[in-house]
This record gives C-alpha cells, sequence and structure tokens, in this order.
C-alpha cells in the first residue's frame, strides 16, 4: 500500500512538472507584449528594456522557466503586471470564496444525486425512474452558463427575488450553486444509477440474498458498498470540472474569486497572474486525482494488489 | 441406507409448478406443469440442456429471481410453508438457515472487496452467533471443505483464490448455517475436471456429515451418475421423466432421455461423431403445447 502511494505521488509530481512547463511555454506562445500593455506608447525603447529586465523577461526561455519555478517554490508567485500586487497576496483573498462555492456546489450536489440514483436504479424503469430520467436529460444538454443567465432572468430580474450579483449573504450563494450544481447534477445521477444498476446485477448479490441476509443489509453492505468505489472517482472526476465552471460562473454572477481573477488576467495579458492560476488549477486536478486514486485503492481490495505489489 | 432414506418424509415437493416469465409479446413459459419431490437426505439432480428451465426452478425455489417478472403458480412445500405464496419477509427466515444455493460461477459469486472468511461469518452472525464464535467457526468450516491452511485463507480477498477454492469457501459460506437443503446450480462448470472431481466429494462429504439434502442442477451425466441418487430429465419445461439413477441410466424410456444419453461420448466404442440434438429449446410463449418437442425429439430419435 506505501509502495502503491508513493509511486503514485511520483507519478503526480512528474505529471506536475510537465503541465509546469506547458503553461509556462504557452502563455509566451501568445500574441501580445505585456510591457507595452503596462506602459503609454510615448515610452522610449530604453525604458521599455529596463521594465522587461526588471521582470526578468530579457533572459533565456530555460533561464525564466527555472526562475520561476524557483520563485514558485519559495511561495512567491511573481507580482501582477496590472495590480502590481504580489500575485499570492491575490490569490490569498480569491481562493476560499472559489473553494467556498465549489464545495457547497459538490457536497448539494452529491446530497441530490446519490439518493436519486440509487433509487431510480432499485425501481428501474418505475415512475420515479423515468422522471428522472427525462429531467437529467434536459439537465444534461443544458450548458451552465445558459443555465446560470435564465436563473438570473428568471429569479433575479423578473421576479426579484435573489440578489443576482456579489457574494456577501447567503441569499447571493442560492443563484451561482444552484447554477454550478444543474449543470453537472445530471451526469453524476445518470452514472450512480448506472454503477448500481451494475451492482444489483452482479453474482454476489445474489449471494448474500442466498445467505438470507434481509434486503437492507443486502443494499447497504454489498450493493452501497461496492457502488461506493465508482462514486467516488465520479466524485473526485468532477471537482476540476466544478472549478472550471466556477470560472464562468463566477463572471456571471461578479463573485471575487479565482475564476473571475483568471478572466480578467486573461484579458490583461497579466501574465505572472494567469500562469499561477493555470498551474494552481492542474496542481488541484492532479491532486485529486491522486486522492482518487489512493481512497479507491482504500475502497476496492484488487487496485490494491494489482499496482502496489501483494501484502498479506 | 437407500431404503431407510425412502421411508423418511418428503423435505421438498414441488406440486405442478409452472413458471413464466412477463415478457414484451406476453408470458414466455419457462417450466411447465412439474411436479417432483426431494427426500430427506436425498441428493436429487436435475438434468436438461440450456434453457430447458432447471436453473429457472432452482431460482424459483429461492425466490431469488433478478427481474421480480416471473409468475409461479402450483406450489412448492417446504417445512410446512408453500414457498410460492409466503411474504418477502417470510422467505428471508428461509433462505440461509434453511435453504442456501451455490451458483455457477465461483469467480464472481464473492464480493471482491470483503475477505473471504468476512463473507462467510456474515453467514454465521445472522444467525445469531458473535463475532468471536463466528470467527472461529469460520476457520472449522474452512478445514471442512478441505481448504488448506484455513487459518491464513480467512483472510484472503476473492481475487486472490482459485476458482476451486472460491467454491470451497461458497461451500462453506452456504452449509454455516446449517441448511436442511443445499441447491447447486451447475457449481462445477467453470471449473476444469480435478478440480470438479474435489469440489464433487467434498459435497458428498458434507451431505454424509450434517445430512444436508442436495439439488443438483447440472447437464453433466457424469456428474450425475457420481453423486446423483435419484434422476430428473427436463425438456422445454418440463420434467419428461424421473427415476433412480440406475434406472434412468438403463433403462430410459422418454426419447429425449435416450437421446440425451445417446449424445455422451463413449470411452469405448469407436466413434467419429458424436450424436447431437438438432436445434434449440424452442421458445413457447402463451399456451403450453404438449407436442411443444415432439418435432425435435423425432427429428433425433427416429
Amino acid at each position: 500500500m506505501a509502495r502503491y502511494i508513493v509511486k503514485r505521488i511520483a507519478q503526480g509530481l512528474l505529471l506536475v512538472f510537465v503541465v509546469s512547463i506547458l503553461v509556462f511555454s504557452m502563455l509566451h506562445m501568445m500574441p501580445g507584449d505585456p510591457i507595452e500593455l503596462m506602459v503609454d506608447r510615448k515610452v522610449s525603447q530604453e525604458k521599455k528594456d529596463e521594465m522587461r529586465a526588471q521582470y526578468g523577461l530579457d533572459l533565456p526561455l530555460p533561464v525564466q522557466y527555472v526562475n520561476w519555478v524557483n520563485n514558485i517554490l519559495h511561495g512567491n508567485f511573481g507580482t501582477s503586471i496590472r495590480t502590481r500586487m504580489p500575485v499570492s497576496q491575490l490569490f490569498a483573498a480569491r481562493i476560499p470564496v472559489t473553494v467556498e462555492l465549489c464545495g457547497i456546489a459538490l457536497l448539494l450536489e452529491l446530497l441530490i444525486a446519490l439518493p436519486i440514483g440509487l433509487l431510480a436504479a432499485y425501481k428501474k424503469d418505475g415512475f420515479f425512474d423515468r422522471i428522472m430520467m427525462s429531467i437529467s436529460l434536459f439537465f444534461a444538454a443544458i450548458p451552465s452558463f445558459w443555465t446560470a443567465v435564465m436563473l438570473v432572468l428568471i429569479f433575479g430580474v423578473t421576479f426579484k427575488w435573489l440578489p443576482i450579483s456579489g457574494f456577501t449573504t447567503m441569499r447571493h450563494y442560492v443563484l451561482p450553486v444552484a447554477a454550478m450544481v444543474l449543470g453537472s447534477i445530471a451526469s453524476t445521477i445518470r452514472m450512480t444509477k448506472t454503477e448500481v444498476l451494475d451492482v444489483l446485477r452482479e453474482k454476489y448479490v445474489l449471494t448474500a440474498y442466498a445467505k438470507g441476509l434481509s434486503k437492507r443489509s443486502v443494499l447497504v453492505r454489498h450493493v452501497l458498498r461496492n457502488a461506493l468505489i465508482l462514486v467516488t472517482v465520479l466524485v473526485f472526476m468532477n471537482i476540476p470540472w466544478l472549478i472550471s465552471g466556477a470560472v464562468i460562473i463566477e463572471n456571471i454572477f461578479v463573485i471575487p474569486g479565482m475564476g473571475a481573477l483568471l478572466r480578467t488576467s486573461i484579458l490583461n495579458q497579466d501574465f505572472a497572474v494567469v500562469q499561477a492560476c493555470v498551474l494552481i488549477i492542474s496542481i488541484l486536478t492532479v491532486i485529486c486525482n491522486l486522492a482518487c486514486d489512493i481512497i479507491t485503492a482504500i475502497l476496492d481490495p484488487r487496485i490494491r494488489i494489482s499496482m502496489g505489489g501483494s501484502e498479506k | 441406507m437407500n431404503q431407510t432414506a425412502k421411508e423418511q418424509e418428503n423435505l421438498l415437493s414441488l406440486e405442478q409448478v409452472s413458471i413464466d416469465y412477463r415478457v414484451e409479446d406476453g408470458y414466455l413459459s419457462a417450466v411447465h406443469d412439474v411436479s417432483f419431490s426431494m427426500r430427506k437426505g436425498e441428493f436429487f439432480a436435475l438434468v436438461g440442456e440450456s434453457g430447458c428451465g432447471k436453473s429457472t426452478i432452482a431460482h424459483s425455489i429461492m425466490r431469488l429471481s433478478l427481474d421480480h417478472n416471473e409468475r409461479i403458480s402450483g406450489a412448492i412445500r417446504f417445512g410446512g410453508q408453500d414457498l410460492a405464496k409466503i411474504s418477502d419477509r417470510e422467505m428471508e427466515a428461509v433462505r440461509g438457515r434453511q435453504i442456501s444455493m451455490i451458483f455457477q460461477n465461483p469467480l464472481d459469486s464473492l464480493n471482491p472487496v470483503y475477505r473471504a472468511g468476512t463473507q462467510v461469518e456474515e453467514a454465521l452472525m445472522h444467525s445469531g452467533m458473535s463475532r468471536e464464535e463466528a470467527k472461529k467457526r469460520t476457520v472449522e468450516l474452512f478445514a471442512d471443505v478441505q481448504i488448506p491452511d484455513p487459518a491464513r485463507r480467512v483472510k484472503a480477498f476473492p481475487h486472490e483464490l482459485s476458482g476451486g477454492m472460491r467454491q470451497r469457501v461458497m461451500i462453506a459460506m452456504m452449509l454455516a448455517q446449517n441448511p436442511s437443503l443445499l441447491i447447486v446450480d451447475e457449481p462445477t462448470t467453470a471449473l476444469d475436471v480435478t478440480v470438479e472431481a474435489q469440489i464433487l466429494e467434498i459435497m458428498k462429504r458434507m451431505r454424509d456429515k450434517t445430512g444436508t439434502s442436495v439439488l443438483m442442477i447440472t447437464h453433466n451425466f457424469g456428474i450425475v451418475a457420481e453423486v446423483a441418487d435419484r434422476v430428473g430429465i427436463m425438456y422445454a419445461g418440463e420434467l419428461v421423466e424421473i427415476g433412480d439413477v440406475y434406472q434412468i441410466f438403463q433403462h430410459p424410456t422418454h426419447p429425449y432421455s435416450q437421446a440425451l444419453l445417446g449424445a455422451l461420448p463413449r470411452v469405448r466404442k469407436t466413434q467419429r461423431r458424436i450424436t447431437t440434438i438438432d436445434g434449440t429449446v424452442p421458445r413457447i410463449i402463451g399456451e403450453h403445447k404438449a407436442s411443444g418437442n415432439r418435432a425435435r425429439a423425432a427429428s433425433c430419435c427416429a
């Protein structure tokens, strides 16, 4: 088990390294010169070169990369070209907002989707199942930004029940969280249902009945326990999607989170901020995958053995 | 011994049992008007080709239909109850404690996320044993079904055990609560011949030790000859012949039984091709006609 975890962490680090190179070079391939954006046209070439040197933009790319990574490892994500504030300081204010938004959305989604998926599978082709599958098909077909705009239009503008922007009171949370949940809940319901159906058809469920267990203990000890493996994978795979969804939602509802920061920084060609944003999101994704692998290994002994060598 | 067994009362008796599956275009008749009874301590084999309804009977006795789309008529009498009529709750009390069942493929009969021992303990604790007692008893049961090094094997996960070992675990699990009837549905199909012989040996020994009757579903006459006391031959949902194992092997009366036995490969005879029965079991929807099997039976027995 320990060997398996170490192996997965090493793979994760390698992945982060590759991603960091991609993030770094991607931004240098983008058109436009950040210095030109910062200063007035009248500024002399010498002054521009001086500034370029000040930000280290005149160095060869590999050197710039090493400097960048070195700084990040020391907790220095660079300085925003626009606001002249340290990027880490910008993040400190915004990360909690995004985490809160995504966390609430994820929790709510699971609380709604898991019971619905389980029930739909258990009473397959029943009334409840059919209704839920139609509704989820409907929401699966709608992109989350459209849902968000519609929610704003209906509940914010027409009925004026809820505030349409900002992130201060509980009432402000309702629309953005609803938009995020509606955006991804459909696939979660459907996948939970499929997985529970698969497990219900397994022979070991028959075995559990054959040894005399009651319906309830079969469902809890054998069906749910085994379906949980895929559901865990589902949850963790969902987190990066939630974060990227947050970029859109935060911009629509004017929530001061990472997503909003990322968008404005891209528009302003604020190199340091965009780089740090993308890097943090990808590290988060890698961490989620890693956590997912480790948790499934704990839940499923077959993975434990095949990946980490036998242990008895 | 056979003589005394015969004098004992019936353990299980099926009276005119018909089982239909609800399908899109009506009811698919899987079993039609089957009656037979088993005595205590008896080893009864139900033989027939794929799709003849033998597994359907086994699953219906246990009421373990997956889709809950079957319709059972007739009576399945066991221990003073009619298993076709009692409630689900009452059926839960019968399963495991009085009748238990072993399935075709031991490779997926065990839950992959629990240790082999844990799954047997679960059955023991279900009948009210404490955890410590159940643990001890599981090791004994593993030894009974000839699992080598039982104290270590109870901690193994199913995927660490071979098919034969897993089927032994299943036998241990299903005999844990001392049921009076054990149904085995083609228990050795997925296993190789040497393991098959071992499993059969274990089942016979356990039968002699605990007095559990065995209802075996199979299409393998070799197994039947080896272990069964009495045999029922099924074709297209009907029980066409029933009798003592010697009687069936020596003087099969029904043309289908003759055809089935004729399809057995013989070691002594110099034969090129094994005789076969043409076609597959007919699909019968709606009224069951007595002549449903005649065309096929005649074509091969003529």
